[in-house]
């Protein structure tokens, strides 16, 4: 389990910065700045600007994205925003609405 | 996995902003801004917290690390060895272990606010009484008013003299001695 886990019941707002693993499972509304990996669980719903190493969304994540890495966007994942990292994968089944920028 | 009702903010994680919902919380890391959360709050040795405006609240709080601001709680908060706090603590129950440091107020009431209005309206009814105090010196002052009167005449009689002593100073040394000299002769 990650270091940081933000359960289902809690809303953040504000900004968050991390320099380890952290797993979304409830609501982050602001910024949230994670030096690892971050992880929107399913029924997350993240409304803020993202960075990270990689990240992985099977929630709902509205803003922009940027990793050094990696992003996924899982089946039933939700995406709304511009996409900057190396790796892009969209699976079959999720929501995107933004522009990728792989020329990182 | 056991999913994630119990929630943990890492070590290396700092909030600025405001934690609030329900379930459990475990905060390692460090938060500026505002907690309030239906559930129990831990925070543990590592955990830094400062609160910008009104009071931490959550259902049960346990404390072993730092927290700057009050704490709220709507069934204990204990401060476990290790916990530094300063603010004020307002819970039905209060636990403060050996080795925990508080710097603040304790209130194991229901409701604090009443009783810290009572306390802050204490010195005001002190304050009541000397009022009285001050209005006695009015009869002073009608000792003074009395005064005048005498102080009017000598007043003529400085101007009296404060005239002469002008010409003084057009007398020779030793004219006045001659003058009697030529008085008693």
């Amino acid at each position: 389990m990650a270091a940081t886990v933000i359960g289902q019941g809690i809303i953040i707002e504000g900004e968050v910065t991390s320099d380890e693993a952290v797993v979304v499972a409830g609501t982050v509304r602001g910024k949230l700045t994670v030096d690892g990996a971050v992880t929107i669980e399913s029924g997350a719903v993240v409304e803020a600007d993202i960075g990270a190493t990689t990240l992985s969304v099977g929630g709902s994540v509205t803003g922009n994205v940027t990793a050094s890495d990696r992003v996924d966007l899982l089946t039933g994942g939700k995406l709304i925003g511009d996409v900057k990292a190396a790796r892009v994968t969209i699976a079959d089944g999720a929501v995107f609405k933004g522009n990728v920028d792989m020329d990182l | 996995m056991a999913g994630f009702d119990t929630s943990r903010i890492g070590r290396g994680l700092v909030i600025r902003g405001t934690i609030r919902g329900e379930g459990d919380l475990e905060i390692e890391g460090r938060v500026e801004g505002n907690v309030d959360l239906d559930g129990e709050l831990t925070l543990t040795d590592s955990a830094r917290v400062k609160i910008e405006s009104g009071a931490l609240a959550a259902r049960r709080v346990v404390v072993q690390g730092a927290v700057a601001g009050d704490i709220r709680a709507t069934a204990a908060i204990v401060l476990e060895p290790g916990a530094r706090v300063v603010g004020d603590l307002a819970a039905p129950s209060i636990g403060i272990r050996p080795g925990g440091l508080l710097r603040g107020h304790v209130s194991t009431s229901d409701s604090p606010a009443p009783a810290r209005a009572a306390a802050r309206s204490a010195p005001r009814r002190e304050e009541a009484p000397r009022a009285p105090a001050r209005v006695a010196p009015p009869p002073r002052r009608e000792t003074p008013a009395a005064k005048p009167t005498p102080v009017a005449k000598p007043t003529p009689v400085a101007k009296s003299k404060g005239a002469p002593p002008p010409m003084m100073p057009s007398l020779k040394k030793g004219a006045k001695a001659q003058m009697k000299k030529k008085a008693g002769k």
